[in-house]
């Protein structure tokens, strides 16, 4: 089991009284599949991708990556988690500013210590990347930057990639298209991915859906 | 990891090298000028060490003339051989250089100390360090020996002798240990006296003052660069924002990369601060020379004209840059550490500043600057000086951002037209970020009205003060009691006023003193100024009623007018008049030429202030008459070129010290408005869309500047003017013994 | 033992192997060496000899107060020259140097005093007779009645000698042998002096009489190669130590043993 949730909750404080946003969810996600959450604005969903990715720790309730249970794990155990077995893609690309994307591609498997040439060199090509390795992040269409951060985070080859509405900025035929590499490259690698997403298109390609509303998973 | 990370942190400054010139230049500007300031005060240090080992002063009590400054060579043999243990010494000057011929064999205790022993000393061989060695190197022998003061020479007494073709001593050492009998000196040699040890003025102490003001504008300048780290430290970590959150979410421990960030900045704090260090070695070699001047010139003291690298004023700057660097870094740091992980990660571009933190630094600044006032009239001292200068700095600093956004809210309340009410709005939103480079600039151009006030006020007192005391047209000094019967003589039979000034050192009031006898005459009564004075203070002198006294004496004697002055043992006289006496380390009691020869009736007056109108032409009748060498006479005209030559000199370094800390502020603030410029085109950018064309949006950003800067500058002249009272009425008299009349814009 | 003599006899020497007499050690510097059988020329020879390099004057003293009480007086003035010769003024290479001591049976005071030569300050003069420094004095009209004189910060005297006997000469005539390879010096004494005067001490002034000896020695002790300048100053040295440690009985042999310590 790559991702166990087990009763996790979570509020927030809006400034005099406490919001809950999660209000005890429970799932699983297994090796090499795929998952979309899908809900309403403000249901939670960024929230409990932050959680999974140990972004963000839970108000209750416990989570599992690969095994380990996050709330028992330090500052240090955590970042060690997040770079060497989960990858993020976030809504903003959250592309480091001053790196080439050759280096933004090659950053988080850079910093776990499984920097693949050859890996990097298939993820590039796979996801037209090839033209754009030298320029900086500033130069690139939103599209262009979306697919760098993908590149990104399947480079790490993590065990686990959560991913926050990847194709929201891309026109549709971009958007298939990246999600086709996406899933074709997370098949090859036996990654489980768990993807946000509004999109009943999206949704659809994945092996399961979770709708959360009011906090709950329904 | 660490690798890849330290990549990323630094990739920032790649691509943003303006923000790492800013950073760099704030810590290069900020050491430069400390450590250059540290660097001269170091070299004067060592050069007052080294005279002070050197000539052994202050240890030993001396013999020395009643008057002049020569003793014939049989008295102290005659001394000798009367059972007194003395020393003797020459000491005179040749090609610039101080020549001392010392005695080793009688003067074994009172042996300068030195780095090769005094076996280097031999009977035809001078000992120097390297630069004077120069300086004499074709007269004599000379062995370089690096622990001898600048401008020194040491030699066997027979040789200097020779060199300087005199057979007479200057001073004798008065060793201790004298025999169980011995005649009184007065028997042996009548012509001379003691002068205990502690008379001896102390260069270091006389010369403090001086240092800590050149210390002051270093700190001053450093405080200035300092601000410019600090605001470059802001930004580049409010642009790395994003970045951190990114690195973080991607796996690195927060412990990690505050250890890389500290790291980072502390290694180009050091390269900067190094920048900085190499920097302030060229501008203390620049300023050396004058400094040097201005120290020979105002107390007499010699210092190197050469630098050296001494680990006390380098490793105190880089100290000084790294602990600013941190106390900056660790603000931010901390903000970082407090950061949650998913904090918006959008720059916030400054911390903005609110209306609660404008009032607490108000308030702040109102305390600050109301204590200056019990201040001002309580305390006592240089150091006290320097505290009410912090405040009132410190203080106004503070003020200046809320009064300027208080100002601007105001304007913008009486504004209509939507684009000028969009420009106030905007400007007082740039406040918080432009306030440390403000502040910079209050300073700076405060310090520079405050010290070109006090200079120009000096000026004017000085050449006033020149003109009132050097009246004569000519001076001359006479040698011998013979050549001075004759020289007044001769004038007299001419019927040439002349002014005989006759002195002595004495003891006054447990301070030495210059005693002068003088002729009261139209001369002083028409020509010197009293800074207070009796009704008929001259006539009082002249019947040798009363006496006057420069404000050296005044104030280290704390006796003013009406104070009474024990003159000798058996003499008190009230004080008539204090004079101001500037330039002069020196305390002076002034009595009438009569009680003068009374209480010394074997001294003789050795230097005359003659008028005349025809100043050549009775120059050349003494020297032919008279026999007085022509290099006796010297004429008003020329000395008054020389004093004014060396106050000239003595600014030389404050001004430069001045023009450059204002470069500094200057620095300061193009670099925050071009670090800002970057952040604010998001913000200009929907008034274009709104229409307004770039050229009129150029010249608003450009009014902005100059509206910011105005503001400053009218703020920084009452400031620049409390400054200058300060220094005037407070540090100055701390510093120099005297005070200055303040002359309101000068400039 | 007093670090100012020890240094200023460092000194000298040195400086002069720097002016280039490196040739210190040898007999080719100049200076004039005895011969045997000496001829004397009274007073004359009482004077100095700046032509040789070391020559002193060397008075003790056996004293007794009026109560019984023995003292010890001595009184010493060395001159040694750094060139043979005379010079004018400050340049005379002549260096002078005095020690002077009184012992009780309980305590022992001394002190000592410098001068160059060729300023007056110090030196000795045959007719009439007088050896000098500083005010320390012993001079008379010839070398049969003499006063003298030494002061210091704690104590001091003024004696009169009278010699009561002729002038012994030490060796050969006055040409004494000093080492197997032939150095040596001329050396003779007065050992018959009557004398009286008062002792200046801290206690009081103390009216004292007896006997004293006076040796008159010169020389110019060429120092072997390898010892250079130092031989003479641990010769002078050692001198000065054993005079320091000196009792109330004087121990005559001091003096005669300083070349001796010299040549071996």
């Amino acid at each position: 089991m790559v991702l166990r949730l087990e009763g996790v909750k979570k509020s927030f404080r809006n400034s005099e009284e406490l919001v809950p946003v999660l209000q005890g969810v429970s799932f699983d996600l297994e090796a090499g599949h795929t998952l979309a959450l899908r809900g309403e604005s403000g249901s939670g969903k960024s929230t409990l991708l932050h959680i999974a990715g140990a972004l963000e720790a839970a108000d209750a309730g416990r989570v599992w990556v690969s095994g380990k249970e996050l709330s028992q794990l330090n500052d240090g155990a955590r970042a060690q988690l997040r770079r060497a077995d989960i990858a993020l893609i976030f809504q903003q690309f959250n592309l480091i500013p001053s790196l080439t994307v050759a280096a933004n591609i090659a950053f988080q498997s850079a910093l776990s210590g499984t920097l693949d040439s050859a890996h990097i060199k298939h993820i590039v090509s796979a996801l037209g990347l090839q033209e754009q390795m030298q320029k900086y992040p500033e130069d690139l269409s939103g599209g262009q930057q979306q697919r760098v951060a993908i590149a990104r985070a399947i480079a790490a080859k993590p065990k686990l990639l959560l991913a926050d509405e990847p194709t929201g900025n891309l026109d549709e035929v971009t958007a298939e298209n990246v999600l086709d590499q996406m899933l074709k490259l997370v098949a090859q690698t036996g990654t489980a991915l768990m993807i946000v997403t509004h999109s009943t298109n999206i949704a659809d390609r994945m092996n399961r859906q979770l709708h959360l509303c009011n906090g709950f998973l329904v | 990891m660490m690798a890849w990370c330290l990549r990323a942190l630094l990739s920032h400054w790649w691509r943003n090298p303006v923000q790492l010139f800013a950073y760099l230049a704030g810590l290069a500007l900020a050491t430069a000028l400390w450590s250059g300031v540290q660097a001269i005060n170091s070299e004067a240090r060592a050069s007052y060490d080294a005279a002070a080992k050197t000539l052994g002063e202050g240890q030993y009590d001396l013999l020395i003339p009643k008057q002049g400054n020569r003793i014939p060579q049989d008295v102290y043999v005659l001394l000798r051989k009367s059972g007194w243990l003395v020393s003797p010494v020459i000491d005179a000057r040749i090609n610039d250089v101080r020549l001392l011929g010392i005695d080793l064999v009688t003067s074994a205790t009172g042996l300068p100390n030195l780095a090769k022993g005094p076996s280097a000393i031999t009977y035809d061989t001078l000992l120097a360090n390297e630069e004077t060695a120069l300086k004499i190197s074709m007269l004599a022998n000379v062995t370089v020996d690096t622990s001898i003061a600048p401008g020194i020479a040491i030699g066997d007494i027979g040789l200097v002798q020779r060199m300087l073709k005199r057979d007479d001593l200057t001073r004798l050492i008065l060793l201790p240990n004298q025999p169980i009998t011995q005649p009184s000196l007065g028997m042996v040699a009548p012509n001379l006296r003691v002068q205990s040890a502690h008379a001896v003025t102390n260069v270091t102490e006389l010369t403090g003052s001086f240092h800590l003001n050149l210390t002051a504008f270093g700190l001053l300048s450093f405080v200035v660069g300092l601000f410019i780290v600090n605001s470059t430290i802001g930004l580049a970590f409010e642009q790395r924002r994003g970045m951190i959150r990114t690195i973080r979410s991607l796996g690195v421990p927060m412990r990690t990369l505050i250890t890389l960030i500290t790291v980072e900045m502390m290694t180009l704090a050091v390269i900067g601060a190094g920048f900085g260090i190499i920097l302030g070695y060229f501008i203390a070699a620049f300023l050396l020379p004058d400094v040097a001047a201005t120290l020979r010139g105002l107390y007499g003291a010699q210092i190197s004209g050469t630098l050296e690298l001494r680990a006390s004023w380098w490793v105190s700057g880089m100290v000084l840059a790294l602990i600013g660097t941190a106390v900056a870094l660790s603000s931010r740091i901390w903000q970082i550490v407090q950061m949650p992980l998913l904090a918006s990660a959008k720059p916030r571009a400054w911390v903005v500043a609110t209306g609660s933190r404008f009032r607490l630094q108000l308030i702040i600044a109102i305390t600050l600057l109301f204590s200056t006032v019990p201040l001002a009239m309580t305390l006592e001292g240089l150091l006290a000086g320097f505290i009410l200068l912090g405040c009132l700095l410190i203080g106004a600093a503070l003020a200046l951002p809320p009064l300027l956004g208080g100002l601007l809210t105001l304007v913008q309340k009486y504004t209509v037209a939507p684009v000028w009410e969009w420009f106030w709005a905007d400007t007082r939103q740039q406040l918080p970020g432009l306030s440390l480079a403000l502040i910079a600039l209050l300073l700076a151009v405060s310090a520079n009205i405050g010290v070109s006030t006090m200079v120009s006020s000096f000026r004017q007192t000085f050449i006033a003060f020149l003109d009132q005391r050097l009246a004569p047209e000519l001076f001359v000094e006479v040698e011998t009691a013979n050549q001075s019967a004759a020289l007044e003589m001769f004038l007299m039979n001419r019927q040439i006023e002349v002014l005989p000034l006759l002195t002595t050192q004495v003891v006054i009031a447990d301070l030495p003193v210059d005693l002068y006898g003088i002729r009261v005459g139209q001369t002083y009564r028409n020509n010197w100024i009293f800074l207070d004075n009796t009704l008929n203070a001259w006539d009082a002198i002249e019947r040798g009623k009363a006496v006057v006294v420069n404000e050296q004496f005044a104030r280290r004697a704390d006796l003013w007018v009406g104070s009474l002055v024990q003159v000798s043992r058996d003499l008190m006289l009230p004080i008539a008049g204090v004079v101001g006496d500037y330039g002069n380390p020196q305390g002076q009691v002034i009595i009438t030429e009569r009680i003068f020869k009374d209480l010394y009736p074997n001294l003789y007056a050795s230097n005359f202030g003659v008028r005349t109108k025809d100043a050549s032409q009775l120059r050349s009748q003494i020297v032919n008459t008279l026999g007085i060498k022509n290099n006796a006479i010297i004429n008003q005209v020329g000395i008054k070129a020389l004093s004014l030559e060396v106050f000239e000199r003595t600014f030389v370094v404050t001004s430069a010290l001045n023009v450059l800390t204002l470069g500094v502020a200057s620095f300061a603030i193009l670099m925050s408005l071009l670090t800002l410029a970057d952040l604010r085109v998001p913000q200009l950018a929907p008034v274009w869309a709104l229409g307004l064309t770039r050229r009129r949006l150029a010249w608003l950003e450009l009014l902005r500047a100059v509206l910011l800067a105005g503001i400053v500058f009218v703020c920084a002249i009452p400031m620049g003017l409390a400054l200058a009272w300060i220094l005037l009425t407070i540090i100055n008299v701390e510093a120099f013994g005297w005070q200055l009349p303040m002359y309101l814009f000068p400039l | 033992m007093n670090v100012k003599i020890l240094f200023f006899i460092i000194i000298w020497p040195f400086s002069v192997v720097a002016q280039g007499f490196s040739d210190l050690g040898s007999r080719a510097d100049g200076f004039a060496n005895p011969e045997l059988n000496p001829t004397f020329n009274f007073p004359t020879d009482h004077g100095a000899h700046p032509e040789y390099r070391i020559e002193w004057w060397y008075l003790t003293a056996n004293l007794n107060g009026s109560d019984g009480t023995s003292y010890g007086l001595q009184w010493t003035l060395f001159r040694t020259g750094l060139r043979p010769g005379e010079g004018p003024g400050w340049q005379s290479p002549q260096v002078w140097f005095a020690h002077a001591a009184v012992t009780t049976p309980g305590q022992h005071f001394a002190t000592e005093r410098f001068a160059r030569g060729g300023i007056g300050q110090a030196g000795v003069e045959a007719t009439p007779f007088r050896a000098w420094i500083d005010e320390w004095v012993l001079e008379g009209e010839d070398f049969q009645k003499m006063t003298l004189t030494a002061n210091g910060p704690n104590f001091g005297y003024d004696m009169s000698l009278q010699a009561n006997g002729p002038l012994v000469f030490h060796g050969d005539n006055g040409y004494s042998v000093k080492s197997e390879q032939g150095q040596a010096s001329y050396y003779y004494s007065q050992p018959f002096f009557k004398i009286d005067g008062t002792l200046k001490l801290p206690t009081g002034n103390i009216e004292v009489e007896g006997n004293a000896w006076l040796d008159h020695e010169w020389s110019s002790q060429p120092l072997s190669d390898d010892q250079s300048g130092l031989g003479l100053v641990l010769v002078i040295v050692c001198g000065w130590c054993k005079v320091d440690g000196f009792s109330t009985t004087p121990k005559r042999w001091i003096t005669l043993q300083l070349f001796d310590l010299d040549l071996t």
